[in-house]
């Protein structure tokens, strides 16, 4: 079941870069086990998720380069820095989306009645993401503009 | 009359943290803010789903963090903040969002806490809401803590 779970966000964000930015997917690492603490590539996006049955949430956290060139594709125009707001406001609605398809597939399969909260996202030096004592799983994702990591971290069974 | 949200989330501080021996809070600044730039050590996010959603970020600084987890570990001295700290800091404010959902409830909204996480790091840049954010700095006996609170029903 927790495979279920991290695989259907992982199909969610190929899905999706590709059909709103045109970005492909190299290779996609397995999930690996994680918790305590993780430091950001460069941006990052967490969108909060709660239902009957579970509660958690997803980050998508990418390296700058990765980030800039979603960005461009989607918006149109090249931004050089990640604190811009068109920046961190594309790759929060990015996420977003993500999130979005992903419930909407556990929902209807699972019957989970997850709801989520706005998206978060965050850009700076050196962020460290500390998690609490909750299941937590990282699946790294290769493009060819460079890496992403998807961390989805919950609380309960499907 | 309905409580504003800033005066939920304080009464709610304010009752979590006389739990553990802090006096009460004083709102000390109230603005509101698009984007925030978080000059504090450690910020715990929490996002709530439901009839009222949204994110709060509770930011302090590493000092505040210490007395506070010290007093949830019944005043034992807390040197460091490593993973146990940080997932007490979590919780600590886990519990003050809870608590500020109940409030909630009482006019008829229900709504759920999701898992709250912590970040660390210097010059962040953030964004949690599409929908203005209401910052309130506060004195919690003492310390120093700053709410961001962007709710929107």
């Amino acid at each position: 079941m927790e495979e279920k779970l991290h695989r259907t966000f992982v199909d969610s964000v190929v899905s999706i870069l590709k059909k709103t930015a045109g970005l492909t997917v190299d290779k996609i690492g397995a999930p690996k086990e994680a918790g305590g603490q993780q430091t950001s590539q460069g941006i990052a996006s967490v969108v909060s998720f709660s239902g009957n049955k579970i509660k958690g949430r997803c980050i998508i956290d990418m390296e700058q380069e990765v980030a800039l060139d979603v960005v461009e594709n989607i918006m149109g125009t090249r931004y050089d820095n990640l604190k811009e707001l068109m920046v961190l406001y594309t790759i929060s609605e990015l996420n977003n989306i993500i999130a979005g398809d992903s419930i909407t597939k556990l929902n209807n399969e699972f019957g989970t009645g997850l709801r989520l909260a706005p998206p978060v996202v965050f850009t700076g030096r050196k962020v460290v993401m500390y998690s609490s004592q909750v299941k937590e799983a990282t699946v790294d994702i290769d493009t060819p503009k460079g890496s992403l990591r998807l961390i989805i971290a919950w609380e309960g069974s499907l | 009359m309905e409580q504003k949200h800033t005066d939920i989330f304080l009464t709610a501080l304010e009752s979590v943290l006389s739990q553990f021996g802090f006096g009460g809070v004083t709102l000390n600044k109230e603005s509101t803010k698009d984007q925030l730039f978080i000059d504090r050590d450690f910020t715990v996010v929490i996002g709530i789903t439901g009839d009222v959603k949204g994110n709060i970020a509770y930011s302090f600084s590493s000092d505040t963090a210490r007395k506070l987890v010290s007093a949830m570990m019944m005043g034992a001295p807390v040197e460091t903040m490593d993973d146990m700290a940080m997932s007490a800091a979590g919780e600590l404010f886990n519990m003050v969002t809870a608590n500020a959902l109940t409030l909630f409830e009482k006019q008829g909204k229900a709504a759920a806490v999701s898992l709250p996480f912590v970040l660390s790091g210097g010059d962040i840049y953030a964004i949690i809401s599409t929908v203005e954010t209401t910052a309130l700095e506060v004195d919690a006996g003492g310390n120093e803590l700053e709410l961001n609170i962007a709710i929107e029903e």
